[in-house]
């Protein structure tokens, strides 16, 4: 392990668990059920992802700038474990099919819309 | 001590250190757990593999926080798990597929994985609640807080 590199996942890492357990009890007390909390932290994580890849990937872009951003602050902005323990607690078949249409159509438009914009 | 906007679905009354306050200590117990998640995950290097693992790691983890402190969740759901797993990772690897392999290969792959993280994330849980009624004497004498 590289220490610089760890340094670096781990500084984006925090503020990015940080703003997810923030706004998932924000947003707990606006929504219906916990599972929105996490699905809108998630989508918003998908559409910076999106919005923020475009310049990474340009030529002379520093690789320590992806570690910190992608690797470390979005990558534990968004969860997954979260979602599916919390899948596990719908009941209903109704919301549960919304929820996991939500996460796969809302993420996919959300980080084409960044991808769009971040060109 | 002030009240703080502290999750309910816990089912947990607010705790922490009387120093820090409870919204400082819970972002320092989450930060505790996301320094060594986020870690796993970059050396991991497999986010199939992280995905699944912290899906199983999390439901053991809630059937066996019923009889634990907050912190419990805090650094290990909220912080490791919650760190240790990506949703954004997940989504680009779709695309991703989905230029190289085409749609169906993509949404099938996105279909294996949500069927894996769930049953994964069963599957710890059932252990969790396995382990909850094998040791119950012992934590029954645990302060519940």
């Amino acid at each position: 392990m590289m220490p610089k590199q760890a340094l670096l996942v781990a500084a984006g890492a925090v503020p990015g668990a940080w703003l997810r357990f923030l706004l998932v009890n924000h947003l707990a007390e606006r929504l219906p059920s916990k599972p929105w909390g996490t699905l809108i932290v998630n989508l918003l994580a998908c559409f910076v992802l999106g919005w923020i890849l475009p310049g990474l990937q340009r030529p002379g872009a520093p690789p320590e700038a992806s570690l910190l951003l992608v690797t470390g602050f979005l990558g534990s902005l968004s969860t997954f474990s979260t979602l599916m323990v919390e899948l596990l607690t719908v009941r209903a078949l109704g919301p549960l099919v919304r929820l996991v249409f939500g996460s796969l159509v809302g993420g996919f438009l959300a980080l084409m819309v960044g991808l769009v914009l971040g060109r | 001590m002030s009240r703080m906007p502290l999750p309910k679905s816990d089912g947990a009354t607010p705790s922490g250190s009387p120093l820090l306050g409870p919204l400082l200590s819970s972002l320092l117990l989450v930060a505790l757990g996301a320094i060594p998640g986020s870690l796993l995950r970059w050396l991991v290097d497999d986010l199939t593999v992280v995905n699944l693992l912290g899906a199983f790691v999390l439901g053991w983890l809630t059937a066996m926080a019923a009889a634990r402190p907050r912190a419990w969740l805090l650094v290990g759901g909220v912080g490791f798990c919650g760190s240790l797993t990506s949703f954004s990772g997940w989504i680009l690897e779709l695309h991703t597929h989905i230029q190289g392999s085409g749609w169906w290969v993509a949404l099938a792959g996105w279909f294996l994985e949500l069927t894996g993280g769930l049953l994964m994330a069963a599957l710890g849980m059932g252990l969790g609640r396995w382990m909850q009624r094998r040791w119950l004497p012992q934590m029954g004498n645990r302060p519940r807080r």
